[in-house]
């Protein structure tokens, strides 16, 4: 399971707007390109996140999956997560509590620090998601 | 010294708030108890008994009061263990004749469990615990309650016939309960039973995935054919002699048990395909337990009975059987799509979400469907494209 190939940690910026997510995808080309690339990124500064910005998103994981690798999400903001779980692109990621177990995952599986797992209460049948 | 056990499946249990009426699922799954069905490639039951095995039990009986027919409960059957099928209205007095057999062949201690309730269980201090308070009877006890797991000696057996006559809701003699930290399921309904299986994947428990782990969270049993645009979120488990065709998603602590299907362009979030389950094309299948022609929704706590081809389907149990269904769904879909291709035009055509070929990689987008990406502003490339539909 483990792999030396490099991890690669990007940190969004706080507007990912049509202008932003063209200028963070022209940055993060190389690395998604790149030969079954290993992929996290930093949501913890996104405070505004629109369409163009998932539609970034989208474009680096289709892109990350045709060569093998895998893109995983970490530190989402409140707002980050929101729109995330809006437009369901959440369930298409590993999202971790932090960049550094985020990036620790592609070595091993990290149970403990992940999010989003569903927890059902024994008692009552409505799934919650598991907190930070 | 000889310690025995007798596991009990499908013998009803009672729940916990006996105001209230018994539900017709409360532990089972279309009439299956629910630990017979596997959890992330095995029956609840084969870890149980592997589980008492591993504490030195080598002799084991097993008692079904559920209908045997079902393929499900026929996977149970294992070699190592005394299997026995019994009457619902027998149940409790072949448990009690069982116990007197054990007794007779010179069993010191007997376990007696139901299953029911999925309890990791230390063996040894629980036989300690007996013998050191000089038990008859020994119940024990979880931090949210009772559990039907008992430690009888073999020489009291007119207490072990007052507990089975008593359906294990009474003791002869009330003594101190042995009181366990370990992980306990009480397997009452379908959300326990996806609750076992993600804290199973999520390692809160000893059960371990039948498979491969071939990316981190990601266990792939042997035969499992995954087709190359699919995508795998940890973690989930797709089970032997599974198929996932191209343009699927599987996340967020699913488990695909043994020779299912889940066609194309299905997303399986945060739920368990059970064997022998085939699930159609382009669904979106969240918290819920499907298999057996039942869908079970954990988030409205809600059951459906389906025999809809195009959603949920049953795949017959024998490989013959398999081939022959196979072959007959090529056989009606050859024709079909002739048919189509000469007659339907090419507004059926697009409006069937074709699967990507599958040299591609996975594509997220009708997957994610974002809502914003389906309301574009009216650009002028936008008015362009309308153009050219409207002359198509």
């Amino acid at each position: 399971m483990e792999t030396s190939r490099p991890v690669v940690v990007k940190r969004m910026p706080e507007k990912v707007n049509q202008l932003e997510a063209r200028a963070f995808f022209a940055d993060v080309q190389p690395f998604v390109t790149a030969d079954r690339p290993q992929l996290v990124f930093d949501l913890s500064q996104v405070k505004q996140l629109d369409a163009a910005g998932i539609e970034m998103l989208l474009r680096c994981v289709e892109e990350v999956m045709k060569r093998d690798g895998d893109l995983k999400l970490a530190s989402l903001s409140r707002q980050a997560r929101m729109v995330l779980e809006l437009t369901r692109t959440d369930r298409l990621f590993e999202i971790y509590e932090n960049s550094t177990e985020a990036a620790r995952s592609f070595s091993g599986f990290l149970p403990n620090a992940m999010q989003s797992i569903p927890s059902y209460s024994q008692r009552e049948a409505a799934p919650t998601e598991m907190a930070a | 010294m000889d310690v025995r056990a007798v596991v009990l499946i499908g013998f009803p249990g009672e729940l916990n708030d006996s105001s209230s009426s018994v539900p017709e699922s409360f532990e089972n799954f279309a009439g299956v108890p629910l630990g017979l069905l596997p959890i992330l490639g095995q029956p609840v039951l084969h870890r149980v008994v592997d589980r008492l095995k591993s504490a030195g039990i080598d002799s084991l009986s097993v008692l079904n009061a559920a209908e045997p027919t079902s393929p499900l409960v026929e996977d149970a059957r294992r070699e190592d263990f005394k299997w026995q099928n019994v009457t619902s209205s027998q149940a409790w007095r072949a448990a009690e004749e069982e116990f007197d057999a054990l007794a007779r062949g010179g069993a010191e201690l007997v376990l007696v469990l139901r299953l029911g309730p999925y309890a990791e269980i230390e063996i040894d201090p629980l036989l300690q615990f007996h013998l050191d308070q000089r038990n008859h009877t020994t119940q024990v006890c979880a931090a949210d309650g009772l559990l039907d797991f008992f430690v009888l000696s073999g020489s009291r057996r007119n207490d072990a016939a007052f507990l089975l006559r008593n359906k294990l809701g009474k003791m002869r003699v009330q003594t101190r309960r042995f009181t366990t930290d370990g992980y306990v399921n009480r397997l009452q309904t379908a959300a326990d039973l996806r609750q076992l299986t993600i804290d199973s994947l999520l390692q809160k428990t000893s059960i371990r995935p039948n498979g491969e782990q071939f990316r981190p969270g990601v266990w792939v049993a042997s035969g499992a054919k995954i087709e190359r645009n699919v995508r795998l979120v940890a973690p989930c488990y797709i089970g032997p002699s599974t198929r996932v065709r191209s343009g699927s998603l599987i996340t967020r602590g699913s488990s695909i048990e043994h020779h299912s299907v889940v066609d194309c362009g299905t997303v399986v979030e945060a739920s368990t395909l059970l064997p022998l389950s085939y699930l159609g094309a382009g669904l979106d299948l969240v918290h819920s337990v499907v298999g057996l022609k039942r869908m079970s929704s954990v988030k409205y706590s809600a059951e459906l009975e389906t025999e809809d081809r195009s959603l949920v389907s049953v795949i017959p149990a024998s490989s013959l059987w398999r081939t022959v269904h196979d072959a007959s769904r090529l056989i009606a879909f050859v024709p079909h799509q002739l048919l189509k291709k000469l007659f339907g035009g090419r507004k059926l055509q697009s409006a069937v979400p074709y699967p990507e070929s599958s040299d591609k990689a996975f594509n997220p987008r009708p997957v994610a469907r974002p809502v914003a990406q389906e309301c574009q502003p009216l650009t002028s490339s936008v008015v362009t494209r309308m153009r050219e539909y409207g002359n198509q």
